[in-house]
Parts: structure tokens; C-alpha cells; sequence
């Protein structure tokens, strides 16, 4: 801007002093928070590994070396090798990418339906309410996975169908999430005002209501990331979901489980990685509802 | 005074609410009249229905509420005949409110910028200054429709102008800023500036300064009497605080339990009030000049409104009732020339 330019910068360091500010005081949250951090550093690691898979990977996930099946983990390969010779710390780090892929794609899917439908839902009110709550009580009622399960079976294996099946499960949470929210905020004095300047339903819930609901909706989406994975590892470990040779955890585990008891190193791996991914997510998922609980702030 | 000099007339309005417990009878058939370019105040207690005339006036009453019967007409037009879709033209465009909170009546998560664009560029039409924009700054002649972030900078400009109509000091910075961020009284003055950006023709006051402290109140009134010359618009101000009104307003209404039961030029009201009701409010307020006099309150509450006094809705109060008043209702009627008294003493 203008007035930015002509203070110099001094002007537009003033200008986001606040921010920097709230920058600061959120890093501090989280400092004070050893857990949340641990979350945060976990799950960093695990980004960072999924961005460099390609470049870092020892071994080509996919390469099958039959007669060098089956090997401990020593210094050529630190996790060992599985039934078909492939690295398997190759695999777990191109894994890493699938799941996290997985991880966003389903929660973002869910995440829209739900807010579309239970946003809806809340302002509407009445028998669009009705219709839409009862429904979403309706998937509610099927066990996720079970339901997860079925649809997946359905539709054919494959990575793309469950992400697709658990989204189809997800969203209900997120629809009773918003829907909540939104019978609260639609009270707030904001929304009367922009009812007063003559502002159409359709931008007073999707520009003010919907925005101001997402505080709970994040924290669950943080913890839901975790829940995703493991679900499509679920899915890979009953043979429904992604199939081999993808090198998908839950696949992983169950051409793994064959052998766990003279070979564990197969599936003990991918085990781990899930371990700690959704222990990152759900402990990111506690931090950030401590963080951005306005009650447990500036103290 | 004659009809064409009305802004806003109100006829008859009555307003219910059906709650578990019962119908609430917000509005009992209420009238009056606002002229143009005048200041128009309402004055009333807390719960006697002026924020729900407001509310019917934008035809803004919420479920359970409902707008039994009456007229409200506004330049000659029936508010109440509208479409939801012209009606949202009217809202914002030329009827604009000024609540009392700015605290929770901006979005919290939106910039001031964009709240106040919101409403510009739902009312106004920018294309004309776009394209002005483009064939100067940047050269282009064209005819078509402007790019929508041209709209943008012409709606962020006439945002700062407001803004800067409304004395808001370092307009460019606060438009980037949030709601947070700012004080109560630049808050209050946000508001203001969102209710004026689109020229309306009638400014409500919805206890606007209520929630500022006595000096900023001081400012912000001020600050509206010149708005109010400056646009040439019809001002309307809903109080409680009979200060306000004194210092403010050329004529004023009086509302008791949902019904009006005075209405006059303002100084007639505060010289010779006639209603048993307004001489007890006036009563109730400390002189600070004269001799010292003791307050007298009104014995009694404000009735429920399930189920209100028979008659005259003041009349368990009222120190002069006389048994008519609890069988009748007083019809708000001319003792004086254009001063409306609704009270059985009178006739």
C-alpha cells in the first residue's frame, strides 16, 4: 500500500507488529506444551520424509530381488527385506507419502461434506434439518468401519475406493461438529448485522457463520488425520484396501503377518510408522485444542 | 407538515411472539411518524418493544416472531408488501442500523476491509468508477464489465472514505486490520461507517452509544448530527437514555409494554409531559440544577407481556387510573396540536 511505502520499513514492521506478536505468543503455547511439541516434531519428520521418499529412499520400493528375499535388517538394509526381496525401508518411506495423501484427501472430503451439509442444516433449520441430521444419524449408526469396509468391498480394492468408502463414513462427524456451531454462532450480533446491510443467506453462511465455527472443527480434523490413516491401513490389512505391491502400510502388515512369527522385522516396520504417525496427529489434534481454547490463553 | 414530508409511517403495527409459554404481544398496534431530515427518537424501558420495531421495520423479526397486521410504509412504499429480494436492497442500502455492541456485532474473523466492502458492493454500483480507474490509470478502454479486483480497489476506496467520514484516524491502516484489534469507540465508529457507506436515507440508532463511555458518546453523537446534515438523510434513535433524546432529537415517542403512548416535539414532551407515564420517567431523572428534589420511581414492574393489564397497559401503575382505564384502550389522540397522547385522562 501506499501509506506502507511511504513510512519506509518501519511503517510495515509496525504495521504487523500484532501479528508477529500472536506469532510469537503461539509459539509459546506450544513450547508450554511438551506434548503438542513432541506432536509437531513427529509429524514434521514424517512430512520432511515423505517430501524427500524419492531421494532418500536406499532402493527402488518396487524392485523385486527374489533371491535376496527375506533378510534381517542389517547395514545394507536397516529395516530388512520382505517375501519378494524389496527394501522395506524403502517402502515404508514411500508409504509415508500414500498415507498422508490419504490422511488430507479424506479428511478434506469429509470436511466438505460436513460442513456443506451440516452448515446447511444449522441455518436452515426445520425440516431440511430434520432430514439432513437424520440421515447423518443414519450412517452414524453403521459401525465406520464395518460400513468402510462394505462400500470398499463394493466399489472394488483399491487405494482411491477407500479413500472414498472412509470419507463416505467420515463425514457425519464433522456434519453434527458444524451444525452445532453454526445454531450458535447464527445467534451471534455479526450475522444480524450483515442481515442488516441486506447480505444473502447463502454469504452470511458460508462468509460469516462457517468461518467462525471452524476453532473445534481444526482440532478434530488434526486428530481425524490419524484416525484416516489407520482406517486405510485397516482396509489395506484386510485386502480391500490398496493392493500389493503398493507399498501401503496396512498392505505391508498383511503380507507381513505370514511370517511375524520367525520374520517380524516385515511387519513390525509399517506397524511402527503408523504407530507414530497417529500418535503425532492426535497429540498435534490435543495441542491445538489447547491452543486454540480461548479460555486456556494470554495466562 | 404534510404527508410528502413523511419518511417513515408507521400504522397499526403489531408484532407477536409464540413462545412454549404463551403469545407474547410484543407490539400492540403502534403509530407514528418520522419526517424527513428530522431526528426521530424512541424512548422506552428495556423490553417494551423498541428494538422489535426496529426489527419489523426491516422486516427483520425472527422466529417465533411474526408481523401480525399494520402498515409500514417508507417513501410511500409498504415494507411490509415487499419481496425478500427487495427488501435486501432496502436493508443496508437505504435503511441502515447502528447496534448497540460493536464487540459482537462485527465478525471476528473478518477484516474491517472486507466487512465494510461487503456491503458496498452489494448496494452500490461500481462499474462506472472501475472503468474510470482503468482508462486513467492503466489505459484500457474498454466497455466491458471491470475485472472484479478493480471492483475490489474501488470498493476498498470508497470503504476508506467512509471511514474517513465517520474521523476514523489512520483509515488506510484500520481497513487491514480485525475487529480485535481496535478500541470500543473505533469499533463503534466501523459501524457507523458501514451504516453510512451506501448514502441510506433513513440512519437507525439502535442504542448506539450505549455500551461507550459518557466521552465517546459525547464524540460519536456529534459526529452523527454532522453526519446526518452531511447526507441529508432522516435520523432515528432508539434509547433508553432520555439524555440522548434531549440533546438529539427533534421529535420523540414515548413506548410503554409494546404500545406508544406519547408522541410529540421533544421539548413539548420534556415541558409538558401529559402521560402519567412519561411524567413518571421524567420524575425518575436527576436535575442537576434547581433545587434538590427527591427522585420518585414508578411503583411496580413492567408487565409480562403474555398476558398484559386489561385496557390502558399502564393502568395497575398508573397514580390517576380511573376504571375506564382498565376496560378500554386509550387511542393515541391530539390534546395538542402534534402532540399524541394515548391516555383516557385526556378525552
Amino acid at each position: 500500500m501506499e501509506s506502507d511505502s511511504a513510512k519506509g520499513l518501519g511503517g510495515i514492521i509496525d504495521r504487523y507488529k500484532p501479528f508477529l506478536q500472536e506469532l510469537r505468543h503461539i509459539l509459546y503455547l506450544i513450547r508450554r506444551s511438551p506434548l503438542s511439541l513432541l506432536g509437531i516434531t513427529l509429524f514434521s519428520v514424517f512430512l520432511l520424509l515423505a517430501i524427500l521418499a524419492p531421494y532418500i529412499m536406499p532402493y527402488d520400493p518396487f524392485k523385486i530381488n527374489l533371491s535376496g528375499a527375506f533378510q534381517r535388517p542389517n547395514i545394507e538394509h536397516l529395516f530388512g527385506t520382505d517375501e519378494m526381496g524389496r527394501d522395506i525401508l524403502s517402502r515404508v518411506l514411500w508409504g509415508c507419502r500414500i498415507s498422508l495423501q490419504v490422511g488430507v484427501t479424506v479428511v478434506l472430503i469429509s470436511l466438505c461434506i460436513g460442513t456443506i451439509l451440516g452448515g446447511v442444516a444449522g441455518y436452515v433449520g426445520g425440516a431440511v434439518e430434520e432430514i439432513i441430521m437424520r440421515f447423518t444419524d443414519l450412517v452414524l449408526a453403521f459401525p465406520s468401519l464395518v460400513l468402510a469396509m462394505a462400500l470398499s468391498a463394493a466399489l472394488g480394492p483399491g487405494l482411491n475406493n477407500a479413500i472414498f468408502a472412509i470419507s463416505i463414513t467420515w463425514w457425519p462427524w464433522y456434519a453434527r461438529l458444524i451444525r452445532g456451531q453454526v445454531l450458535s454462532i447464527r445467534e451471534a450480533g455479526f450475522v444480524e448485522a450483515a442481515r442488516c446491510v441486506g447480505a444473502s443467506d447463502f454469504r452470511i453462511l458460508f462468509r460469516h457463520i462457517i468461518p467462525n465455527s471452524f476453532g473445534p472443527v481444526i482440532v478434530n480434523a488434526s486428530m481425524d488425520f490419524g484416525w484416516a490413516i489407520l482406517m486405510t491401513s485397516s482396509l489395506g490389512f484386510l485386502g480391500i484396501g490398496a493392493q500389493p505391491p503398493t507399498p501401503e502400510w496396512g498392505a505391508m502388515i498383511n503380507a507381513g503377518r505370514l511370517y511375524f512369527m520367525d520374520k517380524p522385522w516385515i511387519a513390525t516396520f509399517p506397524g511402527l510408522a503408523i504407530l507414530f504417525v497417529v500418535l503425532a496427529s492426535n497429540l498435534i489434534g490435543d495441542g491445538l485444542g489447547e491452543i486454540l481454547n480461548p479460555r486456556l490463553r494470554r495466562r | 407538515m404534510n404527508v410528502l414530508d413523511v419518511a417513515l409511517r408507521v400504522r397499526g403495527l403489531e408484532v407477536n411472539f409464540y413462545t412454549y409459554a404463551g403469545v407474547v404481544k410484543a407490539l400492540d398496534g403502534i403509530s407514528f411518524n418520522v419526517y424527513h431530515g428530522e431526528i426521530f427518537g424512541l424512548v422506552g424501558e428495556t423490553g417494551c418493544g423498541k428494538s422489535v420495531t426496529v426489527a419489523s421495520i426491516l422486516r427483520l423479526v425472527d422466529k417465533p416472531g411474526r408481523i401480525i397486521s399494520g402498515e409500514i410504509y417508507f417513501d410511500g412504499e409498504d415494507l411490509l408488501k415487499k419481496t425478500e429480494k427487495e427488501m435486501r436492497k432496502i436493508r443496508g442500502g437505504e435503511i441502515t442500523i447502528v447496534f448497540q455492541d460493536p464487540m459482537t456485532y462485527l465478525n471476528p474473523v473478518l477484516k474491517i476491509g472486507e466487512q465494510l466492502t461487503e456491503t458496498i458492493r452489494e448496494h452500490q454500483d461500481l462499474t462506472e468508477e472501475a472503468l474510470e480507474i482503468d482508462r486513467i490509470k492503466h489505459q484500457k478502454f474498454t466497455t466491458k464489465k471491470p475485472s472484479k479486483k478493480r471492483l475490489k480497489e474501488v470498493a476498498i476506496r470508497r470503504a476508506q472514505k467512509a471511514l474517513e467520514m465517520v474521523k476514523m484516524p489512520n483509515p488506510e491502516t484500520v481497513i487491514d486490520q480485525y475487529p480485535h484489534e481496535l478500541s470500543g469507540g473505533m469499533r463503534q465508529r466501523v459501524m457507523l461507517a458501514m451504516a453510512i457507506s451506501c448514502n441510506p436515507r433513513l440512519l437507525i440508532l439502535d442504542e448506539a452509544t450505549t455500551f461507550l463511555d459518557v466521552t465517546i458518546q459525547r464524540q460519536i453523537l456529534e459526529l452523527i448530527k454532522d453526519l446526518k446534515d452531511d447526507l441529508g438523510c432522516t435520523l432515528m434513535i432508539i434509547t433508553h437514555d432520555m439524555g440522548i433524546i434531549a440533546e438529539m432529537c427533534d421529535r420523540m415517542a414515548v413506548m410503554y409494554a409494546g404500545t406508544i403512548v406519547e408522541c410529540a416535539e421533544t421539548k413539548k414532551i420534556f415541558g409538558t409531559p401529559f402521560h402519567p407515564y412519561t411524567r413518571g420517567l421524567l420524575n425518575a431523572i436527576p436535575q442537576p440544577t434547581g433545587e434538590m428534589k427527591e427522585l420518585k420511581p414508578l411503583p411496580g414492574t413492567v408487565p409480562g407481556l403474555i398476558n398484559p393489564p386489561s385496557g390502558c397497559r399502564f393502568h395497575p401503575r398508573c397514580p390517576d387510573a380511573k376504571e375506564k382505564c382498565s376496560e378500554v384502550k386509550p387511542e393515541l389522540m391530539a390534546v395538542e396540536e402534534g402532540h399524541l397522547v394515548a391516555c383516557h385522562l385526556y378525552n
